[in-house]
């Protein structure tokens, strides 16, 4: 929970700021003239990647709000958009890439909203490409900030005015409260990344279990909303198979397929920076001693032939459930979906297309 | 500081108490010559204790040499008045200094002796400053985790038969782990890098598998490899290696063992080389064709012809 608030002085009037304030009026804040103050308080701690976790600092966003997801030109890279609102995470998986992302990482919350208003508007009124995935849950989980910021119930209104753009919110917790009675459009795609429940155990420190993400999808489902989920990260260990078959059962046991617009495999990888952290922060995790090779983007990841291996399974066990729902991976290269799906995004369409079209059939 | 020049019992010495010895346990045998010959010429200095024993602060060797030689008395310089116990650290690490460089062991001795008698604000700056390393933060986390390691292994250390990295790599381990490392390290040779990876793999296998390091290291595979008479040290080194990359990686192991074969089938010759892309991750094979002429040119193209034909080069371009 949050400890400490900061607040940068060049935002504290703006609206989102004093909401978030007002809702956080017991914790000790502080204004500071610029973040290095933030950092400063950090760094002193014996663990700053778990203390950036409960130190909420008030900003703005300097660059744009959105933009392209990275990729890498070495795997199928499956053009999505990133809405940054924030960054970092309350939650502490053992694999969250987070850890290393940031220097220092810090939970920082963008409340010059003014701004990724305007950008919304802007490519609203684009009438080119034709159709855009956008998401929040690259650089924190989404749902994260609801019990302060109520993001939700301002941006899936939002999404839901135009026809051509969806918004996905990607978590691990079940703080779908906010979506309750809000005109959604079928514009907002509520997702679940999902493990097995020794893994959310043991790796997924704070998120919720598995069965109240699905409970919550459940309700997302009765609400209307369209649904996505990713597997992701996929990680071998002792009993995976057995685990995942399970977890691919138990979801589809909990929603339906029907309304499932994409489902992502992942298996895990990671910049050799977060090994060390891994080590320092998570001793008893075994994460890390798979068989993990540098891949082409220079992320380690499991050795090819393991992560077909997993694939295969995955695929066979989701399509035995949902033959129609569109299953994709994510970063990998045309030899992996090749093996796997028996055939390459390019002869689709490109992967882009493939999941536009499948979000553009929920209306 | 003043002192009290005193002659004084050896037997009222406590030589076990080590408050402010930063060297492992001191080697009296280059001293006792030179004192048989010449004589104590610089006094040690001592502390009297509240049990009227005396403390060493500086000659702990050459106390030892004295004893050895059977001396009952000694000439020593007595520190009296009100003195700090850091101040007396300060002298100890001052008295070493003046003689020669002291080494990281004694740096690491010197840090975890004396970190709990200076502020957390300036700690590194002072520290690095008494005991003579860089004021680095990552230099200084380094030489501080030494101080947890067992003696024999810093003993080893300061015999280069295990280098700083490497112990620095072993400062996670409990102290019967570090030693099995080190039981290891002396019937090998190897470079840094080398002990470094090899600590890596054994703690991964451990992990993966669930399984005490002692368990690793003392698997009749690893013993195998040590106890053969017919190999160096070096080449046990290379063998231990290349058994630990095989249990700790056993996939892409098996596949490297099945390249390698199927590249034998191919009957490639000293002048054409295939060589797959790293860890078969995808990415471009590499061949390697060298030449010197015209009619050399010609036959290797005939060789590549051959081996284009050849079925086994599907096992090479398809690995798994
Ligand atoms: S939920 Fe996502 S963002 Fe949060 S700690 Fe886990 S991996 Fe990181």
């Amino acid at each position: 929970m949050i400890s400490r608030l900061y607040i940068d002085e060049k935002v504290k009037d703006e609206p989102a700021a004093l909401t978030i304030q007002e809702r956080l009026h017991t914790i000790p804040a502080t204004v500071v003239t610029d973040a290095s103050r933030v950092h400063e308080a950090l760094a002193d701690s014996t663990d700053p990647v778990a203390q950036g976790k409960r130190v909420l600092f008030l900003t703005r966003n300097r660059g744009p709000f959105l933009r392209k997801c990275p990729g890498t030109r070495s795997y199928i890279c499956c053009g999505y958009h990133i809405l940054n609102i924030g960054t970092y995470c309350t939650m502490d998986c053992t694999y969250c890439i987070l850890q290393a992302y940031f220097h220092p990482p810090v939970l920082q919350y963008f409340v010059n909203q003014e701004q990724l208003y305007n950008e919304l508007d802007h490519l609203f009124s684009l009438k080119k490409p034709p159709f855009y995935r956008v998401g929040t849950g690259e650089f924190t989980d989404s749902l994260i900030w609801e019990p302060w910021t109520e993001l939700s119930k301002t941006l899936i209104p939002y999404f839901a005015s135009q026809d051509r753009i969806v918004l996905e919110l990607k978590t691990k917790t079940s703080a779908v409260g906010n979506l309750k009675c809000i005109t959604h459009n079928k514009k907002t795609i509520v997702a679940w990344s999902l493990n097995p429940p020794s893994i959310i155990r043991s790796e997924e420190h704070g998120t919720a279990s598995l069965k109240a993400r699905l409970a919550a999808a459940a309700q997302c489902e009765a609400w209307g909303y369209p649904l996505a989920f990713h597997f992701d990260p996929l990680i071998i260990y002792k009993d995976w198979e057995n685990d995942y078959r399970q977890l691919v059962r138990e979801l589809f046991a909990t929603v339906s397929s029907k309304n499932i617009v994409w489902i992502s495999l992942g298996s895990f990888r990671f910049m050799p920076s977060l090994k060390q952290i891994i080590r320092k922060r998570f001793p008893k995790s075994k994460i890390i001693y798979g068989e993990f090779i540098p891949g082409l983007d220079n992320k380690m990841r499991y050795f090819k032939p393991l992560r077909i291996e997993i694939y295969k399974k995955m695929v066979a066990w989701i399509k035995e459930l949902a033959p129609d729902v569109v299953v994709y991976f994510c970063m990998e290269d045309e030899e992996v979906w090749k093996e796997t799906m028996g055939f390459v995004p390019k002869d689709r369409g490109g992967l882009p297309k493939m999941l536009d079209d499948s979000a553009a059939r929920f209306r | 500081m003043k002192y009290d020049d005193k002659l004084v019992p050896i037997l009222e010495i406590d030589t076990e108490d080590n408050m402010f010895r930063l060297s492992l346990e001191p080697d009296p045998n280059s001293l006792i010559a030179a004192i048989q010959s010449v004589g104590l010429i610089n006094p040690p200095v001592l502390r009297q204790k509240e049990d009227l024993r005396y403390r060493i602060v500086c000659g702990f060797r050459r106390i030892s040499a004295c004893r050895h030689l059977g001396w009952h008395e000694i000439d020593v310089r007595l520190v009296v008045g009100d003195v700090s116990e850091l101040d007396l650290f300060e002298l100890a690490i001052l008295d070493n200094r003046s003689h020669r460089a002291i080494s990281v062991v004694e740096q690491a001795r010197g840090i975890q002796k004396l970190e709990p008698y200076i502020p957390s604000e300036n700690r590194l700056e002072t520290l690095a400053s008494l005991l003579g390393f860089p004021v680095n933060k990552k230099v200084f986390q380094k030489i501080r985790a030494l101080g947890r390691l067992p003696e024999p292994v810093l003993a080893e250390v300061l015999n280069n038969t295990l280098s700083f990295e490497a112990a620095v790599h072993l400062c996670p381990f409990s102290p019967k782990e570090a030693l099995c490392f080190l039981d290891l390290f002396k019937g090998l040779k190897l470079s840094q890098n080398k002990q470094i990876e090899i600590i890596t793999l054994v703690q991964e296998i451990a992990m993966r598998e669930d399984l005490w390091i002692k368990k690793v290291l003392q698997s009749s595979d690893i013993k195998s490899v040590l106890e053969r008479p017919d190999l160096n040290r070096n080449e046990k080194g290379s063998l231990l290696r290349a058994y630990l990359k095989r249990r700790r990686f056993p996939a892409l192991a098996k596949t490297q063992e099945r390249i390698v074969k199927a590249l034998k089938a191919l009957r490639l010759n000293e002048h054409v080389h295939i060589i797959p892309p790293p860890y078969f991750e995808g990415g471009p094979y590499t061949l390697r064709m060298t030449f010197k002429n015209q009619d050399d040119f010609s036959k290797r193209l005939k060789t590549l012809d051959a081996i284009a034909k050849n079925p086994d080069l599907k096992k090479v371009l398809e690995p798994y």
